[in-house]
C-alpha cells in the first residue's frame, strides 16, 4: 500500500508538485499518468526519500520510506535507466544491491533469468541497450521479493515485445497481491496495464478513477459526418441540441449522437450525406483534453464541447 | 554500524575497476619506487657525490616514497564516491540505504578499510624494496624509529583516503574533487611551504602536517624541511582533524542532497 497525502514540492518559484494525494492499494496496478514535467517523477522521488517535500506525507506500507531498515525487501524500485554504473556487470550491480539489504546473493541468478538476462549476467552494463537496462532495473526491483513496486516509466526504451512482456509481468505481480505503482506519460499503455489511474498535470491530480470509468467518462463516442451542405447540416444538428465541431478532414464531428439519429435528421431536412461513421473516442485525445495540452480537442475544433462536461476540469 | 551497508560498499569497491586499479597502483608504485630510490641513494653514497645530505637515514628513505604512493589513494577516495554521482547510481544507492548517515559511514568505513588493507603491504613492500636497493647502507625493522615511521605512513595513507572521500562527497563530482586535490597536493602546499610569509601556516596543511607522522630524525629525504616542525603526534592530529572536517562537510552536503 502506497499513500500520498497533500504533497507539495517547490523548486525556487516553480511548483513541481502542488497538493498531490492518492493511494495505491495491494493487488492492483495503479497508473500515475501525466505529461513530462507534470510532477510524476518528483512524486516518486518523494516517496523514496530522495527528495524532501515542502508539505504533506508519503508513506509506503504505512511508514516513511527512510524509516525502513531493509527497504528493498518491502519496496522494489525502478528509476530512470541511467541509475546504473556502466562499468559493472549485471551480476555485480545486483550483488551490491543484494548485500545492502541482506538479500541472499543466490537470488540474483533467479531474478536475471526472470527478466530474460540470464545470458548477460557477466556482461558489462555499458554493452546493454536501454531495454536491457530497464530489464536489469526490474531485476533489481524484484530482488527483495517486495510487496510494493514503484516503477518510473518502466516501458521507456522497450521494444513492442518488451512492452507486452512488462505488461503481463506487472499484471501477474498484482494478481499475486503486490501493490504496483507505474508512472507513465503514455495513456494507452497505462489504460492497458493499470486497474486504476491517477492523472496528474502541472503538479495536481486531475483525475483519480478506475481505468474503465476514466475511459468511459473522458472518451466521448462521436459520429463523423460529411456533406456538401456542411453549414446547413451543422445548423440543423445544433438546433437539435448536439455539440458539433469541424473535424480536421473538413467533416463534422457530432458528440453524443448515434448514426441512426443523424441519418434521420439529415433525411428530414433533405440534406445529402456523403459519409456517416461512428467513431469511438480516442484515449490519447481524451488524455490531452484532460491535461489541457494544446494537442487536445479545443485546438482544432471550431467550438468547444459543452454538452458532456469534458472541459469542467480545466 | 550498518554491517549490510558496509558489505555493500565493499562489494562496490571490489567491482569498480578504477578503484581496484588505484589500489594496485599504490602497491606497484611503492615497491617499484622504493627499489629505484634505494638504488639511486646507494649509488650517490658510494660515489660520494654529495647529493645525499649528511642526515641520511635509511628508515627515512624507506618511508619517503609514501609521498608518491598517496596519489593513488587520492584517486581511490575520489572515485569510490564520484562514480555514483556521475553515473546517476547514487539514486539507487540511496533507495537501497535511505538513511544517509548509514550510507555515508559505510562508505567511509569500507573505503578506509580497503585503503588500510592495501597500505600495510604497500608500505612494508616499499620499505623492504628501498632497503634492498640501498644494499649495504640499508637497514631492517629494528631501528629505533622504524616501527613508528611505518605505522605513521600507513596511518597517513588511510587518513588521506578519508579526507578525499569527504572532499569527493562534498563536491559530488570526481572532476571537481580532483581539480581541488591535485593542485593542493602537487604544488600549492610545497609552494606555500617555501614562501616565507606562508610557511607558518603551510605546515598545518593536510599533507605537510601528515608527513610528520612518518618523518624520521632530521632526514627529510624527499620533503622540504619546515621551520619549527610539528611532532609526529601533532602532525597526525592535524591531519586527523582535516579528515574529520572533510568527512563532516561531506555528510552535511549529502544530507541536503536532493536527487
Amino acid at each position: 500500500m502506497i499513500e500520498v497525502e497533500d504533497l507539495v514540492k517547490r523548486y525556487g518559484t516553480a511548483t513541481a508538485v502542488d497538493g498531490v494525494g492518492f493511494s495505491a492499494p495491494a493487488g492492483t496496478v495503479t497508473g500515475l499518468l501525466g505529461p513530462n514535467g507534470a510532477g510524476k517523477t518528483t512524486t516518486v522521488k518523494i516517496l523514496l526519500g530522495l527528495v524532501r517535500p515542502d508539505r504533506g506525507r508519503a508513506l509506503v506500507d504505512g511508514r516513511p520510506y527512510t524509516s525502513l531498515a531493509r527497504p528493498l525487501r518491502i519496496v522494489g524500485t525502478l528509476l530512470e535507466a541511467d541509475s546504473l554504473h556502466r562499468g559493472r556487470t549485471a551480476r555485480q550491480h545486483l550483488l551490491w544491491l543484494a548485500r545492502s539489504n541482506r538479500i541472499p546473493p543466490e537470488r540474483i541468478d533467479r531474478r536475471l533469468e526472470q527478466v530474460g538476462l540470464a545470458d548477460q549476467a557477466r556482461t558489462r552494463i555499458s554493452a546493454f541497450s536501454l531495454g536491457m537496462r530497464q530489464r536489469l532495473g526490474l531485476a533489481g526491483a524484484l530482488l527483495g521479493d517486495p510487496k510494493i513496486l514503484l516503477l518510473d516509466e518502466p516501458v521507456n526504451g522497450l521494444d513492442a515485445e518488451g512492452i507486452v512482456w512488462m505488461r503481463s509481468f506487472l499484471r501477474d505481480l498484482a494478481a499475486r497481491g503486490t501493490a504496483v505503482l507505474v508512472s507513465s506519460h503514455h495513456m494507452t499503455e497505462v489504460a492497458r496495464t493499470a486497474d486504476h489511474v491517477v492523472v496528474i498535470g502541472s503538479g495536481r491530480v486531475l483525475a483519480d478513477l478506475p481505468t474503465g470509468e476514466l475511459i468511459s467518462r473522458y472518451t466521448q463516442p462521436k459520429v463523423r459526418v460529411t456533406s456538401a451542405e456542411r453549414e446547413r447540416l451543422s445548423a440543423v444538428l445544433e438546433d437539435a441540441g448536439y455539440a458539433v465541431r469541424t473535424s480536421p478532414g473538413g467533416g463534422l464531428d457530432v458528440a453524443g449522437a448515434g448514426t441512426a439519429e443523424i441519418g434521420a435528421l439529415a433525411g428530414e431536412h433533405r440534406i445529402v450525406l456523403e459519409g456517416l461513421t461512428q467513431e469511438s473516442g480516442s484515449l490519447e485525445e481524451a488524455y490531452l483534453d484532460l491535461i489541457g495540452a494544446p494537442g487536445g480537442g479545443r485546438a482544432h475544433g471550431t467550438e468547444p464541447l459543452a454538452a458532456d462536461g469534458r472541459r469542467n476540469r480545466r | 554500524m550498518n554491517l549490510a551497508a558496509i558489505a555493500s560498499e565493499a562489494s562496490k569497491i571490489r567491482t569498480l575497476r578504477s578503484a581496484a586499479a588505484a589500489l594496485a597502483t599504490l602497491f606497484a608504485l611503492s615497491a617499484g619506487l622504493g627499489a629505484v630510490s634505494g638504488w639511486s641513494v646507494r649509488r650517490a653514497l658510494d660515489e660520494g657525490t654529495g647529493v645525499v645530505r649528511d642526515g641520511f637515514d635509511p628508515v627515512s628513505t624507506g618511508v619517503a616514497i609514501t609521498g608518491y604512493g598517496q596519489f593513488a589513494l587520492i584517486v581511490f577516495g575520489v572515485v569510490i564516491v564520484g562514480h555514483e554521482y556521475t553515473s546517476g547510481m547514487i539514486r539507487q544507492a540511496l533507495t537501497a540505504v535511505p538513511r544517509r548517515g548509514a550510507f555515508y559511514s559505510a562508505k567511509l568505513v569500507a573505503g578506509g578499510a580497503a585503503a588500510l588493507a592495501v597500505a600495510v603491504p604497500s608500505v612494508l613492500a616499499g620499505y623492504l624494496a628501498t632497503q634492498w636497493g640501498l644494499g649495504a647502507h640499508g637497514t631492517g625493522f629494528d631501528e629505533p624509529e622504524a616501527a613508528r615511521a611505518l605505522a605513521g605512513a600507513v596511518a597517513y595513507l588511510v587518513l588521506t583516503t578519508v579526507f578525499c572521500i569527504g572532499v569527493g562527497t562534498a563536491l559530488r563530482s570526481p572532476v571537481a574533487a580532483l581539480a581541488v586535490l591535485a593542485p593542493l597536493y602537487f604544488f600549492v602546499s610545497q609552494l606555500l611551504t617555501t614562501l616565507e610569509g606562508t610557511a607558518w601556516f603551510a605546515k598545518y596543511l593536510p599533507d605537510q602536517a601528515g608527513i610528520r607522522m612518518f618523518a624520521v630524525g632530521s632526514g627529510e629525504a624527499a620533503f622540504v624541511q619546515a621551520q619549527d616542525p610539528l611532532s609526529p603526534a601533532e602532525g597526525g592530529t592535524v591531519l586527523a582533524a582535516w579528515a574529520c572536517g572533510a568527512a563532516l562537510l561531506g555528510y552535511l552536503r549529502l544530507r541536503r542532497l536532493q536527487l
